[in-house]
């Protein structure tokens, strides 16, 4: 059974590219637009890896990875942020928040394969 | 050069009024009538004194005069000031809100162009998907001969393109973040204009430049950097905590 991805980002392009990448390598992937629609599909479906952006309305996505840290299936599941933001004392915000890790826009396709197989398989 | 005109009046009238009373005093001074000329003496104090206060009192209203008339020459300047102060601020604010509508117009285009591309790009990566398939395929059959190794690399090269197409039209979010805060910006100073204009009509003279450079300084430590700070379209870092 193929491993399912949730992406989470406000940019329907970036949503595209995403998508386009993990289901090209075989991942289901379940699109949300912002943290408060994420978290609502992370609770209605479990998936293996949470794929998020930062900087997004409603609910952004630090305050999205404390939410699922909270949530009892998601204590120890991957998140990775995927974002504009490059400096420091933002990473050590999403480390202490609970993030598996820190990915830069704009990413390249073979190297975001490579880190969610090292995280999932 | 008007104290010194009433000093100089001061004077003569001082002098006159000694001579006309020193006279008298210095021809009878030998005569047993001399103490009544002492009065005259007296007299001559008096006047010095009367002179004086009335000098001084000269000098005031004329200090009063020239200070009423800065007074009347700052309000002026001060009215100028202010006004220009207030159609600075409203031109900038009309600069302001100019860039602000570019700049949306800008985002618009740009939302416009990547939905074209993201359409095109749909099409044209399933066409390549498929190459790139087809091509293994045909590498993994021909395997052993010359042929084959040609096959791989061309198709490598398909999903290397493909690739390079995925991370260049991220370009969308990148862009509309930069934009995004460039807008703030200019918002930012907008209001900064409106109250300096607010500002500009209820202070004294004082007052507005404190209040401006107050203003100035709030704006200089609001200022933050732009969350997106990527120069060119490479790939982003990696990191696994």
């Amino acid at each position: 059974m193929a491993k399912s991805i949730l992406a989470v980002d406000d940019s329907a392009s970036i949503r595209q590219m995403v998508s386009f990448t993990l289901k090209s390598a075989g991942y289901d992937v379940i699109e949300a637009v912002d943290g408060e629609d994420g978290l609502a599909k992370a609770k209605t479906k479990a998936v293996d890896l949470v794929l998020t952006d930062q900087n997004m309305p409603k609910m952004d996505g630090l305050s999205m990875v404390r939410a699922l840290r909270r949530l009892p299936g998601y204590r120890t599941a991957p998140i990775l942020i995927l974002t504009t933001e490059s400096g420091d004392a933002m990473k050590n915000e999403g480390r202490a928040a609970g993030a598996t890790g820190w990915l830069v826009k704009p990413f390249d396709p073979k190297r975001l394969l490579e880190v969610v197989r090292k995280v999932i398989g | 050069m008007q104290a010194n005109g009433v000093r100089n009046d001061a004077l003569f009238l001082g002098m006159a009024w000694t001579l006309v009373l020193a006279v008298p005093h210095f021809l009878f001074k030998s005569s047993s009538t001399w103490p009544i000329c002492i009065l005259p003496l007296a007299a001559t104090g008096l006047g010095w004194a009367a002179i004086l206060v009335y000098a001084l009192r000269r000098e005031r209203r004329s200090m009063d005069r020239e200070r009423r008339a800065m007074e009347a020459g700052l309000a002026a300047a001060d009215g100028a000031s202010r006004g220009a102060v207030d159609g600075m601020a409203e031109v900038m604010i009309e600069q302001m809100q100019g860039a602000c509508t570019e700049l949306h117009r800008v985002d618009e285009l740009l939302g416009h162009a990547i939905e074209q591309l993201m359409v095109a790009f749909n099409s044209v990566s399933e066409q390549a998907r498929a190459h790139q398939s087809e091509l293994a395929q045909a590498a993994a059959a021909a395997r052993g001969t010359p042929g084959a190794e040609r096959l791989r690399a061309a198709a490598e090269r398909v999903a290397s393109d493909v690739d390079g197409a995925v991370t260049a039209l991220q370009f969308r979010d990148v862009v509309g973040q930069k934009l995004g805060h460039v807008r703030s910006e200019l918002v930012a100073l907008e209001h900064a204009m409106h109250r300096i204009r607010e500002v500009s009509a209820q202070c004294a003279q004082v007052d507005l430049a404190q209040q401006v450079g107050g203003l100035l300084q709030q704006l200089r430590e609001a200022k933050a950097a732009s969350p997106a700070a990527q120069e060119l379209m490479h790939a982003g870092e990696v990191e696994l905590f």
